[in-house]
């Protein structure tokens, strides 16, 4: 390997180092953000709306953990199928349950 | 012999292909992971639905600040595995063995955070049975739910910290290598141990806190 190829693989390597760290840090600090806001929240009284809210903050933390941290995004399309398949079958558990209570 | 070299396994042709099928094979373990979870969220929701006043004096006796504190910690340790994941791929072993020791280290300091959480619980009598502190219907269910559904998730960060404390030591001895799926799958495996985390949170701690 020449210097100049060394050099250069260096520095291929510190730009990964560098987009690793970049792009996990914003992702990490998202979703601090959103620990705080949903603690927040979770002290005014908004009556049914407080678990509607947390819930629904729950759900943009799980989507940015999926996608950027578990790489869902970078994943080939049969492997996105399988991991909302565990979701849709406990959506289809919560459904038929609570179609059952609240029409009692 | 090289690093793709020692990383590969039968019966796949190439490492891409052995990464496709470890990621696949993975996602379908936590799909029943969540399932299994899946059950005791459908409790909650039910005994909740029954007794919503009971669920709220209940949710407002657990303790925000270690519960805050250790949604943090587990984020943080996402976070670094994240990066030990990515870094793997790229073939950056001391990121990838320093996000893995990062990530080991928060699951520790989650652990001990929980278990002074739970000391705190057990002195103010919130173990269901004769001498609970709260006299609402529906509270020791609700406690029922936070011991079993914390225990459960504990259980399975301790699963997760004993493989991946494996994944660093055989790291640091220079005999696992880093392209290998290895890394992968158990950083999906712990992202997942943080979803649970992420759902429990506003069940257990942010309930009647207005």
């Amino acid at each position: 390997m020449t210097g100049l190829e060394a050099t250069a693989t260096t520095s291929a390597r510190g730009d990964r180092f560098r987009s690793i760290w970049r792009r996990n840090l914003v992702v990490w600090l998202a979703l601090d953000l959103l620990v705080f806001a949903t603690l927040g929240l979770a002290y005014l009284p908004l009556g049914y709306f407080n678990i509607a809210i947390a819930l629904t903050i729950a759900g943009v933390k799980i989507v940015l953990v999926a996608i950027w941290f578990m790489e869902l995004r970078l994943a080939k399309p049969f492997t996105q199928l399988a991991s909302t398949i565990g979701f849709v079958w406990l959506l289809v558990m919560f459904s038929l349950t609570f179609s059952d209570f609240m029409t009692r | 012999m090289s690093e793709a070299a020692g990383a590969l396994r039968e019966p796949w042709h190439s490492l891409s292909r052995q990464r496709e099928a470890a990621a696949f094979g993975i996602w379908l373990f936590l799909a029943s992971e969540l399932l299994f979870f899946g059950g005791m969220l459908l409790c909650y929701a039910v005994c909740r639905y029954s007794h919503p006043q009971g669920f709220l004096e209940a949710a407002r006796q657990t303790n925000i600040v270690f519960g805050t504190v250790n949604t943090l910690t587990l984020l943080t340790s996402s976070f670094c595995m994240a990066i030990a994941s990515e870094a793997g791929k790229s073939g950056l072993r001391r990121l990838a063995i320093g996000g893995l020791a990062g990530t080991l280290m928060l699951g520790f300091v989650f652990l001990v955070i929980k278990g002074l959480e739970y000391r705190d619980d057990i002195s103010q009598h919130l173990v269901p049975g004769a001498h609970f502190a709260l006299p609402q219907l529906g509270a020791q269910l609700f406690f029922s739910l936070y011991w079993m559904m914390t225990g459960v998730h504990a259980l399975h960060l301790t699963v997760g910290m004993i493989i991946i404390a494996r994944l660093v030591l055989v790291g640091i001895r220079r005999e696992l290598p880093l392209t290998s799926p290895e890394i992968q799958v158990t950083a999906l495996y712990w992202h997942l141990v943080d979803i649970i985390w992420i759902i429990l949170y506003p069940l257990l701690y942010l309930g009647g806190r207005a």
